[in-house]
């Protein structure tokens, strides 16, 4: 694990004198070769320390000077953990210029005004609030310090009139899933909608006893996360036909279930028999499925 | 609701969690087992794990083992909560 920290004494831990920007290319090439993980420390606030991964980094960052300097150069990707507003009030007052698009997790609760002056500097601005949760602390950082935090969720709110779950991932990155969604029929638990959280280290959504998987979501609402999931399956058939069975069965569908196009029709075309499917054909299927056109050969 | 299963000892402690949830990829049925921030697919037809075949430094050997002999324990609960995509797929092949 490799923890550095940027002070506003700009001295390391061996008491040297250290610059509070890098001062050499090397060290800066490093900054911007992937998103980095801030974490901005406050008197009195102490957050968990999680294992890492060699080729992350954590940076602690102390101090007025340091929290602003390290803003200015951090990559523009990199997601900042702040215990509380104060912590960020040095950087609120400088107002740097916005870069990139850098993520925000605030632990304490803020007022809407705040949040708003804190995402005119930051691209996303997570913080706990009636209505949002975020995970348990240690396994809030036990996330954000994993090199796969973007396929875990940090937290989430349901706006019930709306029907919709908002959910943000361990890239800060937001997520919106229809409610709706979270219901099995052959399941004893319904959603509940006023008992929202996320657990098991990001990879469970809760809504009162019902659960479902971060992988259900995520491998049916982001592309990119199909594509890779689907290339790391060891047994699973990359054809077309087996992409619209499996999103077939994943919607819950049988082979009746599309006007226009037989039972039979779809029994060929899931087993690959009909290598080219008129038109017609998969504009039903790619309605009756609820996903665009070019996505039915991406499950 | 989701069934979460007995992890046996020495890893029930350790945060080992098996789970079949209620919304799940539903092909192929699966059970997850979780560790932290790590989650591996047992596949239930397959018998095996179902993505990146985890080393045993990741997952233990004997986890492995008590998996692959509780299939049927798995498979019961899987068709419960996902009968239109059953262990045993019944869907006719001859349509």
């Amino acid at each position: 694990m490799r923890v550095k920290t940027s002070s506003a004494a700009g001295r390391g831990s061996r008491g040297k004198k250290r610059s509070l920007v890098p001062p050499n290319e090397a060290l800066e090439e490093e900054r911007h070769k992937s998103p980095r993980l801030y974490i901005v420390s406050a008197p009195g606030h102490r957050l968990p320390s999680a294992r890492v991964a060699e080729e992350d980094a954590v940076y602690r960052i102390r101090g007025k000077q340091a929290l602003i300097d390290e803003f200015k150069a951090a990559n523009k990707h990199a997601v900042w953990v702040a215990p509380n507003l104060e912590s960020l009030a040095p950087l609120v007052r400088a107002a740097p210029v916005a870069r990139g698009e850098q993520r925000l997790v605030v632990l304490g609760e803020m007022r809407e005004v705040t949040h708003h002056f804190l995402t005119a500097l930051f691209r996303h601005v997570v913080s706990a609030t009636d209505h949002f949760r975020l995970l348990e602390l240690d396994e809030l950082m036990e996330v954000l310090t994993s090199p796969g935090r973007a396929d875990l969720f940090i937290g989430g709110a349901v706006d019930e009139e709306r029907g919709a779950v908002l959910l943000y991932r361990g890239s800060v990155e937001p997520l919106v899933v229809p409610l709706a969604w979270f219901r099995n029929k052959s399941s004893k638990a319904t959603a509940d909608p006023d008992s929202f959280e996320v657990t098991d280290f990001g990879q469970t959504v809760k809504l009162g006893a019902f659960e479902a998987s971060a992988d259900a979501i995520l491998y049916e609402f982001d592309p990119e996360y199909r594509r890779r999931a689907r290339k790391r399956a060891l047994y699973e058939d990359s054809s077309f036909g087996a992409s619209v069975r499996r999103l077939r069965l994943q919607k819950g569908l049988s082979r009746r279930d599309f006007p226009g196009v037989t039972e039979k029709e779809i029994a060929r075309i899931e087993r690959n028999e009909i290598s080219r499917p008129h038109a017609r054909t998969l504009e039903i299927l790619a309605s009756s499925l609820g996903v665009p056109l070019a996505e039915l050969a991406t499950y | 609701m989701a069934q979460e299963f007995v992890v046996p000892a020495p890893w029930a402690g350790r945060g080992w969690r098996l789970k079949i949830r209620d919304r799940e990829r539903v092909e192929p049925p699966h059970v997850t087992l979780l560790y932290k921030t790590r989650s591996w697919r047992f596949g239930l037809r397959e018998r095996a794990f179902l993505d990146d075949d985890p080393p045993e430094r990741d997952v233990p050997r004997g986890l492995v083992g008590n998996l692959e002999e509780r299939i049927e324990e798995f498979a019961a609960v899987w068709d419960r909560l996902y009968p239109e995509n059953p262990v045993k797929s019944n869907e006719s092949e001859d349509v």
